[in-house]
């Protein structure tokens, strides 16, 4: 039994990108060597390589033997010679005719042959296969280098291949495989063979570099919580951050370092990104609050730490030095004389500056806030200086912090925090997925914002198409949706908001039609996403006799998708299909109460008239309920009566009470639109 | 280390790997990449390897000589060759050795960043490479340029000058380098960065500067279809160092900002495209303009 180590040796690969390669090249050999009896995987991986190791492997396929029938005797053999097709049989098995023999196979005699397979040697499936494998291994984004006949994550230098101690003899990217292993950059020992997954680790670590990579977190998880521990700080961790820091280095060794301690009066928000972000950096904390100690973890095993720790808190330095200068001068002005900038800044061409747009927040937050009880004062005094911090410096260096600027400046100045908060918050959701705002007139804000952002680029003919999207429509459309669905109020239809907001604006009703058509269609690609099923989410939407609006879709799709998690559901839906399968043609609705012949009748009309009566006051979940308690009377009404009966009379009085009971359900949905699958 | 010689002794360094020691384009340019040396030289079959010292110009990032870390005009020392040798690695860091940077007490990391510049049509995949989490040098394979793939693939290395002088002399005020001895950064620039950046923000005449963008525009074209590639070239430069003039006055919404960068990428793919035809036919011995006459 032998070991199989195969290291791809290349220039630094991104984070992200080694991850997939290192588990393709796994899975890759293991396939090469299908048929070969084989042990444990392993793979190390470092920025510049990708390593497995495949244990216990066998020398080769063993060996088999198979009998396999041919043509019947009686073609095979003719007057005791051998016939063409008995030779073409044998030939095609690589054999002659002597090597046939006679069977008996259902009830007759044919030729048959025991042909041996197998027996390929483990180190030749991989010699034939390796070239392929390594240069098809998976990468994000790949490239070329060089004279660029090849392409892969990162150029790529060499490729060790050992089995049993001893090179495979092979190609790989038009060079021969090594077996030699180069280790650490700043490392003097030089290349080593490599003979063993044993020898292979010691040369490495040797040479200063841990391939494994679970090891190496493990260190710089210890090394930083003990270098903390001397700082008297605590480590904020953040763990894509060190899953990252732990793919930029070979040789972790950690560094402390510090930055000058007035520059804690930054947001918190603007030191821990710079940290994290821009330069891979482990803020600290002590009793919780940000101090000015940073950790990083250096990739140089004889690097002098105070060079290091100086070099890095310079960098730093330069980063807040320019914000803490941005800071003081942007407060010497309140964000009222930083919004009057905003007439210089233009917006979307034919829609004015970003004072129009911010104006026009303000007047539609004030149309629209008692959808979400929002104080009028507030909406329209954060209104008034919701982009005001576009103006600042601070923002135009550090555009992720719009808002939140605004809001330490609203604070700074004095403003009330509800106002502070709401600039902040009509910036969310920035994201599908991100936080939305969770206050009234925030909200009002948000929505207000991204419904000008809409009403505007589509009175203009700013419409997506395809994927370009330049103004950012669709994540208007998909934030307001999500906010209206989270706070809105329930019956607001995707229509009446549009009236509302569109009031006293110059935009047609076609145009209004197109605009409730997108925000619609988002929030169906948002359901759909979300792991509402398709037919669900159709039937919801196809509802009738009820304006769809974010808020009832979202819990009427709720209220079917809980149903459809119980028992049951296809024949539910079954029974409530029946009335309109039945009455979809038919123009009438209408209870006769009284007029009825049978008691099944009277009762299901009824039922219906109390199960009307519930739509504007039930949720959707009770209505459904409601709807599905029916289903025993549904199912006895058709049993006991023909609906279609010979008598004009008789069967306009059964539709009528079949398309009355249709009309009700179908204001929760068009139950005929759920696959029953 | 002064600044003229972490210049000069970046420039023996390449020079010695057999790169062609050249000097600057004479055209605003907001980026070295930009020189042809780099931009038309990285497209077509043949070999090419270059130095040079790019000064360039960005008008938005000007701050009057105010702000220690951040000027309108800079210097960028910028290596391309092509194909990229298998070594270029260590050479990279063998230059960092030659201007006096210890690397076994230093941390130097390859940080991935890819690159992308939508003005010329171009990118590439590589690192920033950072110096004690110093950003020092800008490390690209082109893959793109001018919208044309490229083969063989030339590496691009761009240094910050400013910022790795800094770094050497210790200092956190970019004017307070020491260009050579008694003379400073300041006495050689901080008057350009006042008057410059009064002209950027203040003083420039956005209705020239927009008919001079429609000119360079049109030249650009007009030479290009002639298969003038280089004459050409210079005026999708000049097209957009003026968009970048007008972007610092405030001249250039949001919206229209992509449909300016949208016109400069096009006349830099045209040029691309009149260079590489020249180049296919100078193999045959003539050039573009001889066959039209």
């Amino acid at each position: 039994m032998a070991e199989l180590l195969i290291e791809c040796l290349c220039e630094e690969l991104p984070y992200g990108m080694i991850e997939p390669a290192l588990k393709a090249l796994e899975k890759g050999l293991r396939e090469l060597l299908k048929g070969v009896s084989i042990g444990a995987s392993r793979c190390y991986s470092t920025p510049r390589r990708l390593c497995v190791v495949i244990q216990d492997v066998a020398e080769g396929r063993p060996l088999t033997e198979e009998l396999v029938t041919g043509p019947p005797l009686a073609a095979a053999k003719r007057d005791g010679q051998w016939t063409r097709a008995a030779e073409g049989f044998a030939k095609g098995k690589g054999l002659t005719v002597d090597d046939l023999q006679v069977v008996e196979a259902k009830g007759r005699e044919v030729i048959a042959a025991m042909v041996k397979g197998g027996g390929e040697r483990s180190v030749e499936l991989v010699a034939a296969g390796l070239d392929k494998l390594v240069m098809g291994l998976p990468f994000k984004k790949s490239m070329r280098w060089g004279v660029g006949e090849f392409r892969w994550g990162r150029p790529l230098h060499a490729v060790c291949a050992i089995y049993d101690g001893q090179r495979i003899e092979t190609t790989v990217a038009g060079k021969p495989t090594t077996d030699q292993v180069v280790g650490h950059r700043r490392s003097t020992l030089g290349s080593f063979t490599a003979t063993t997954e044993a020898s292979y680790l010691s040369g490495l670590r040797e040479r200063w570099v841990e391939p494994d990579r679970d090891k190496r977190q493990a260190t710089i998880r210890q090394q930083l919580n003990d270098l903390a521990g001397t700082q008297s700080v605590t480590v904020s961790w953040d763990p894509r951050l060190l899953e990252e820091v732990t793919d930029l280095v070979e040789w972790p060794t950690p560094v402390a370092a510090n930055f000058d301690d007035k520059l804690l009066e930054l947001p918190s928000r603007l030191l821990v990104e710079s940290m994290r972000v821009h330069q891979r950096y482990f803020p600290t904390t002590r009793d919780g609050a940000l101090t000015s100690t940073f950790l990083l973890v250096s990739n140089n095993p004889t690097g002098d730490a105070q060079i290091i720790a100086e070099g890095n808190r310079r960098v730093l330095a330069a980063r807040f030095h320019d914000a803490s200068f941005f800071l003081a001068e942007d407060r010497k002005l309140s964000l009222q004389e930083h919004a009057a900038g905003l007439e210089k800044m233009r917006w979307v061409r034919k829609l004015g500056t970003m004072a129009d747009k911010q104006l026009r927040i303000t007047q539609l937050a004030a149309q629209i806030s008692a959808l979400f009880g929002a104080d009028e004062d507030t909406v329209a005094a954060a209104g008034a200086v919701c982009k005001a911090d576009l103006l600042s410096q601070m923002v135009g260096e550090f555009p992720e912090l719009q808002g939140h600027m605004g809001r330490l400046y609203a604070e700074h100045q004095g403003m009330p925090e509800s106002q502070a908060v709401a600039i902040e918050e009509h910036y969310l959701p920035r994201y599908s997925g991100d936080a939305l705002p969770e206050t009234p007139a925030g909200r009002a804000l948000a929505v207000a914002d991204r419904l000008d952002t809409l009403l505007g680029c589509f009175s203009i003919g700013l419409i997506p198409k395809g994927s370009a999207d330049p103004q950012g429509l669709r994540r208007a459309a998909i934030g307001t949706n999500a906010i209206l669905a989270a706070a809105g109020p329930q019956d607001l239809s995707w229509k009446a908001l549009l009236e509302l907001a569109s009031a006293g604006r110059d935009i047609d009703a076609e145009t209004l039609g197109k605009l409730q058509g997108f925000m619609q269609a988002r929030f169906r690609a948002a359901l759909i996403a979300e792991g509402y099923g398709t037919d669900l989410v159709d039937a919801v939407l196809a509802a009738e006799g009820v304006e769809p609006g974010p808020a009832q879709v979202l819990a009427r799709a709720k209220a079917l998708k809980a149903l459809s998690e119980g028992g049951e559901f296809g024949t539910l839906l079954q029974a409530l299909r029946r009335p309109l399968n039945i009455a979809k043609d038919h123009s009438g609705s209408a209870l006769h109460l009284g007029a009825y012949a049978l008691p099944v009748e009277q009762s299901l009309a009824e039922a219906a008239q109390a199960l009307s009566e519930a739509v504007s006051q039930d949720s959707p979940a009770e209505l459904l309920a409601r709807m599905v308690a029916l289903k025993p009377q549904i199912d006895a009404y058709f049993d006991e009566v023909m609906v279609m009966a010979d008598d004009p009379a008789v069967r306009a009085q059964r539709l009528d009470l079949m398309r009355f009971i249709a009309g009700v359900f179908l204001t929760l949905a068009d139950f005929r639109l759920i696959s029953t699958e | 280390m002064n600044f003229q010689d972490l210049i000069l002794a970046l420039q023996r360094y390449w020079g010695a790997q057999g790169c062609a020691v050249l000097q600057p384009l004479d055209v605003e340019v907001g980026a070295g990449t930009f020189h042809p040396a780099t931009f038309l030289r990285s497209l077509g079959p043949k070999p090419w390897r270059c130095v040079y010292v790019q000064p360039c110009r960005r008008p938005g990032d000007a701050r009057y000589g105010e702000n220690p870390n951040r000027l309108g005009h800079y210097y960028q020392l910028q290596v391309l060759i092509k194909p990229s040798p298998e070594n270029i690695q260590e050479l990279y860091l063998g230059s960092l050795e030659a201007i006096g940077i210890d690397l076994s007490k230093h941390d130097v990391r390859f940080v991935h960043d890819d690159w992308e510049s939508p003005t010329l049509g171009a990118w590439g995949l590589g690192w920033e490479v950072w110096l004690d989490g110093m950003e020092v040098t800008q490390y690209t394979y082109f893959q793109q340029c001018g919208g044309h793939d490229l083969g063989p693939i030339s590496v691009e290395l761009t240094y910050g000058l400013e910022r790795l002088a800094m770094y050497l002399q210790k200092v956190d005020n970019i004017f307070d380098l020491t260009w050579v001895d008694g003379i400073s950064y300041r006495d050689v620039y901080l008057e350009n960065e006042k008057q410059q950046s009064a002209y950027n923000f203040e003083h420039s005449t956005v209705e020239s500067l927009l008919a001079n963008f429609d000119f360079a525009q049109s030249e650009c074209k007009q030479l290009a279809e002639k298969g003038l590639a280089l004459p050409a070239y210079d005026y999708a430069c000049k097209a957009s160092h003026l968009f970048n003039l007008l972007d610092a006055r405030g001249a250039i919404s949001v919206a229209e900002r992509a449909q300016y960068i949208k016109r400069i990428r096009d006349l830099a793919c045209a040029c691309a495209d009149a260079y590489v035809e020249a180049e296919s036919g100078t193999e045959s011995g003539t050039t573009p303009a001889q066959q039209e006459a």
